[in-house]
């Protein structure tokens, strides 16, 4: 497939899907009946579709074992790597990996503390924003440079990360080891856990320049 | 200490985050419902069909990366809610047929295209060629499932995004799409 393709999809369109989501500010009141439907989906979600999951889970727990076979110098601090993820559960699949927390029990159950870049970005203008209870999003542009910052709970957290053809290390970040990879956009990550959040940061900056920003993510209130 | 499972996957967790995107997504689907609608009625019964396909698709979305979610999003809620409004009006959904000696474009025309010039032509793309070269080439669906997901026809799946593809070449070549 030609990646030129696909990422000008990506870079030309995403921007404006997020803006249309972003800018919706509706508090619709939800009727009892939409609310009942609603909950009935929600619960029987579980049944209909537990064949297909599971079959899908045995395909790429297959595929996983492998790539990690085939990736063990990639991943041959494998003691520092778990170390560094206390109380984080990765599923790595084919195309993605899933990101969940094993232990929440000592973070906090809301976003209490406010963790922001520090950097010096007034280059940049935020073109992206997205807060609730459990989790903060905050997307800074610059051209075509993008940086974009997740603050995540450990409770309830499961986070889909694009791995697909990427390489995982680690790399520190102050005192934390994160985890770290370049995915099919180009675009680098790095996902940390700071003891009570989890704190995702992704930029097409360049490895360096990112990590040199992850290290002023500090706590601002 | 990390923990690399290379289990199935658990149905408690598919659920808890099937309820997450409800919870979090449904005020936002509604909105842009409505924006299109204009009646709640009908705007809460395209969230809950939405959330329908989305529960059909679950095993894919599960696959859809963070960053390209909010687009997945916006695409099902807003097809879900212009195919309510045709279907109200009795509207029949136009369709621009390609010739029948018309070739399907091979995207790898588009790997030495400069990237702005590229970017921008996409960019000026109806909203209903955008979303199904995002949903086929960005979220890998295929077009079976982009069919089921927009209440098209597989052939109408392949048509738009053939034509899409086509107006894309159009405008490179001709240096923009016209104002």
């Amino acid at each position: 497939m030609s990646k030129n393709f696909r990422n000008a999809l990506f870079d030309s369109l995403s921007p404006e899907y997020e803006e249309k989501l972003s800018a919706q500010t509706s508090e619709h009141s939800f009727s009892p009946e939409f609310e009942k439907k609603m909950e009935k989906l929600v619960k029987r979600r579980s049944k209909p579709y537990y064949k297909l999951i599971n079959s899908f889970g045995k395909r790429v727990a297959c595929v996983a074992a492998t790539l990690l076979i085939a990736s063990s110098v990639t991943i041959l601090s494998v003691d520092a790597f778990r170390e560094s993820f206390a109380n984080m559960i990765v599923n790595v699949y084919e195309k993605f990996s899933a990101v969940s927390s094993e232990e929440p029990t000592n973070s906090p159950d809301t976003i209490e503390d406010i963790y922001e870049i520090t950097y010096d970005l007034s280059d940049y203008t935020v073109n992206y924003e997205e807060y609730d209870e459990y989790s903060r999003n905050i997307s800074y542009i610059n051209n075509d440079i993008s940086i974009n910052f997740w603050q995540y709970t450990k409770k309830n957290l499961h986070i889909n990360l694009n791995t697909e053809d990427a390489e995982i290390s680690t790399v520190n970040i102050g005192e934390y080891e994160a985890m770290y990879y370049l995915d099919n956009h180009n675009y680098d990550h790095l996902i940390w856990d700071n003891g009570d959040y989890l704190i995702l940061l992704s930029s097409n900056i360049g490895k360096d320049e990112l990590i040199s920003i992850a290290k002023t993510v500090k706590k601002v209130e | 200490m990390l923990y690399i499972y290379l289990s199935t996957l658990d149905t408690d967790e598919e659920k808890d985050y099937f309820e997450e995107l409800y919870l979090k997504y449904r005020q936002k689907m509604y909105g842009i419902a409505y924006s299109i609608l204009h009646n709640e009625q009908d705007s809460e019964d395209a969230v809950h069909q939405a959330f329908l396909k989305m529960a059909d698709n679950f095993s894919k979305i599960l696959k859809i990366p963070r960053q390209e979610l909010p687009a997945y999003i916006v695409i099902i809620i807003r097809n879900t809610s212009i195919n309510i409004y045709n279907k109200n009006k009795k509207r029949s959904e136009h369709i621009v047929e390609l010739r029948d000696d018309q070739p399907a474009l091979d995207i790898d025309f588009f790997e030495n295209i400069d990237y702005e010039q590229l970017t921008k032509v996409i960019s000026q793309l109806p909203d209903n060629y955008k979303d199904v070269l995002y949903l086929r080439y960005v979220n890998d669906f295929s077009c079976k499932e982009i069919a089921k997901m927009l209440d098209i026809s597989v052939d109408s799946v392949y048509k738009r995004i053939e034509r899409a593809k086509s107006s894309l070449k159009e405008a490179l070549e001709e240096g923009g799409f016209n104002e």
